[in-house]
């Protein structure tokens, strides 16, 4: 981890990019506090520009149009609302309304969500109560509901159900870290009592690196993908010297312990991270354990990609991350060997490699901290990539027995969905808008409550396409959001598609589809914009090809009379 | 550590958090000679000191502390 010096050295940096923007309102002194943000959003390549609010001022800021803060015009707003400064608040009421303090409390923060909402349309970062324990009553409090301790857990608790129904909110775990480091660490009463500060320097990038981790997710800066050696990483011992029996995995001894990671691993899974092996191992040796050894708590159908063989790891993974389609930096490469770590470190710099502890027990416990699968949108449509990817695998075998792509198309006998944003599909929507690079003209990212708003404003045209063939069904895959500029002229603000169902005709499809769906509505003309990213050059010339006419600086335009049907393999259902 | 070397660090100590590498700093310098030693200034100024040298100064000591001369015999007096 780094030192609050690191950070504050950091913070002086000048980043390039896209700059977001960052208003930090706290109830107790935050000059520090904004300094390590800074600093570690500059490590981190984030150009984040942060507006820091004078001490105690967040009703000021929040109720006032004019405020700095609004003025600032932040995309995401930071509250935090130190425990130390709230117990002066919880003394100020009279003993016999305590047992009311949680419920009143949240009550006020919902009322600063609520008018950051009216006034602006940035992001909430929301940090939860870390815990003081004033120990009037010791252990007896727990039984007290007018004591603090029992309100400060009880307005954790509550604050989490409120942000179950807010969807501006993003929650920042602060207490997980006062517990990791303990009080003792995390607070430092000479700090506090000098200059109002209550995390200690040193606690200070600890206390940080949750937030940038979520601006992270929400950029869609994401991992989707955990690479995995087998040998010493998900079981004990070599498989191709020790054999199936005498490899440690299950119930004993250290056995044990790869058990747990394994189950962490499958929970991974269930949510949505794509699982991939990659071991210097003979492939049928390597894939026993996973069908045959009884204790495995991973199976062969949790594995996306399996590869075992004798090439070198860095090959095998570039071959991974290209079947997959997603980024280098959105992959994560588990080994215990020091050697093959170093190595793919060295040679694929993009890619994240954790430096596992020595000792196998402490795997476990070193993954869950890194803290890689932050993510901003949960979806259980997710549950079923594993399968797509391995559909994908028969797909691309099934491929090279045809004569020609055009036979191949028409034998997968595609069809496509089109409907308008509807309620159930918000999430996956916001989720396919974070993680779609390379397939997105203008690389917009969208949360669910964006994407709410869209469907929701008559001022919006936006679908989203899902597609269905014969191996499978891919669930969403492309969405198309349009803005009503004039009575005759719409814009597309953004079109993103999964990398899944590239070459397939898809995008002619989704063409023939939004120009018919316009035409319909009495528009005559459609503009379009594409913005470059590093990821989406493969889109480069798409409305030319779509018969958009260039109007050079990445803006196209298509009289809807002109337009000719572009020829697509997939048929309405 | 001699007195010397304790100063010398806490010289680069206040050259790299007044971002100076060619900052004069004696033993009678204070808050009042630099226009950018201000109270957060002065937190850092202390709270690197603490990690470099391994010690802890009080909150009486954070407040009365005014120059470098006394921050110098204080660290003094704790490593010793």
């Amino acid at each position: 981890m780094y030192s609050f010096r690191d950070l504050r050295r950091a913070s002086k940096l000048n980043i390039d990019g896209q700059e977001y923007r960052m208003a930090i309102l706290g109830n107790s002194a935050t000059q520090f506090f904004a300094n390590a943000i800074k600093g570690y959003a500059n490590l981190e390549d984030i150009n984040l520009r942060i507006y820091d609010a004078d001490y105690d001022q967040i009703e000021v800021q929040l109720l006032d149009l004019h405020s700095e803060t609004y003025v600032f015009q932040p995309d995401f707003i930071l509250l935090w609302i130190s425990t130390e400064k709230m117990y002066e608040d919880f003394l100020k009421y009279p003993k016999v309304e305590r047992n009311n303090f949680a419920e009143l409390y949240l009550y006020k923060i919902e009322q600063y969500w609520n008018w950051i909402n009216e006034k602006s349309n940035a992001k909430i970062l929301q940090m939860n109560f870390t815990e003081v324990d004033d120990k009037v009553l010791g252990q007896y409090s727990l039984k007290v509901d007018t004591s603090f301790v029992f309100q400060i857990r009880k307005l954790n608790y509550l604050l989490q159900e409120s942000m179950t129904k807010n969807d501006t909110v993003y929650p920042i775990d602060v207490f997980a870290v006062q517990i990791d480091l303990g009080r003792e660490n995390f607070y430092d009463p000479v700090l506090y009592y000098n200059a109002k500060m209550s995390i200690a320097k040193n606690a200070l990038p600890y206390a940080v690196k949750p937030i940038i981790d979520v601006v992270k997710a929400i950029l869609g800066r994401i991992k989707k993908c955990l690479i995995l050696d087998l040998d010493n990483t998900l079981w004990g011992g070599v498989i191709g010297d020790d054999g199936i029996n005498k490899i440690e995995i299950g119930g004993l001894g250290l056995g044990y312990v790869y058990a747990d990671l394994q189950k962490w691993l499958k929970q991974l899974k269930e949510n949505g991270v794509v699982l991939a092996v990659c071991s210097k191992n003979d492939e049928k040796i390597a894939k026993e354990p996973f069908l045959k050894h009884d204790e495995m708590i991973l199976r062969l159908e949790d594995i996306s990609i399996f590869i075992a063989n004798w090439n070198d790891k860095v090959s095998n993974i570039k071959n991974i991350q290209k079947n997959l389609n997603i980024g280098m930096e959105s992959i994560v490469f588990v080994d215990d060997n020091p050697f093959e770590r170093n190595l793919v470190r060295n040679l694929i710099p993009e890619i994240e490699v954790p430096e596992l502890p020595e000792d196998p027990a402490y795997y476990l416990d070193y993954l869950r901290r890194c803290n890689y699968f932050e993510t901003v949108s949960p979806d259980e449509t997710n549950v079923d990539r594993t399968q797509m990817y391995q559909l994908e695998l028969e797909r691309k075998k099934l491929k090279s027995s045809f004569e020609s792509i055009e036979d191949y198309l028409i034998d997968l006998n595609m069809g496509g969905i089109i409907k308008p944003f509807e309620e159930e599909r918000y999430s996956r929507i916001a989720q396919l808008s974070q993680r779609s690079n390379q397939f997105n003209l203008r690389t917009i990212r969208y949360t669910e409550s964006d994407i709410r708003n869209i469907a929701e404003n008559n001022n919006y045209m936006a679908f989203y396409y899902s597609l269905k063939d014969k191996l499978g069904d891919y669930g969403v895959v492309g969405v198309v959001i349009m803005k009503k500029r004039s009575k005759t002229e719409v814009f597309i603000e953004a079109w993103f598609m999964s990398c899944r169902v590239l070459k397939r005709s898809m995008e002619e499809f989704i063409m023939n589809q939004v120009v018919e769906k316009v035409k319909m509505k009495g528009f005559e003309k459609i503009t379009a914009e594409y913005i470059p990213t590093v990821k989406n050059e493969m889109v480069k010339d798409l409305y030319i090809r779509m018969g958009f006419v260039d109007l050079l600086n990445g803006q196209y335009s298509l009289d809807i009379d002109t337009y000719r049907k572009q020829k697509t393999y997939i048929k309405e259902i | 550590m001699t007195r010397n070397e304790i100063k010398q660090k806490v010289i680069e100590i206040c050259r790299d958090i007044f971002d100076d590498a060619d900052l004069v700093i004696t033993e009678e310098t204070g808050a009042s000679d630099i226009d950018k030693w201000d109270s957060l200034a002065q937190l850092n100024i202390l709270g690197d000191i603490e990690d470099e040298f391994n010690v802890h100064f009080s909150l009486d000591e954070t407040m009365s502390l005014k120059t470098i001369g006394e921050l110098i015999i204080t660290i003094e007096n704790k490593i010793i």
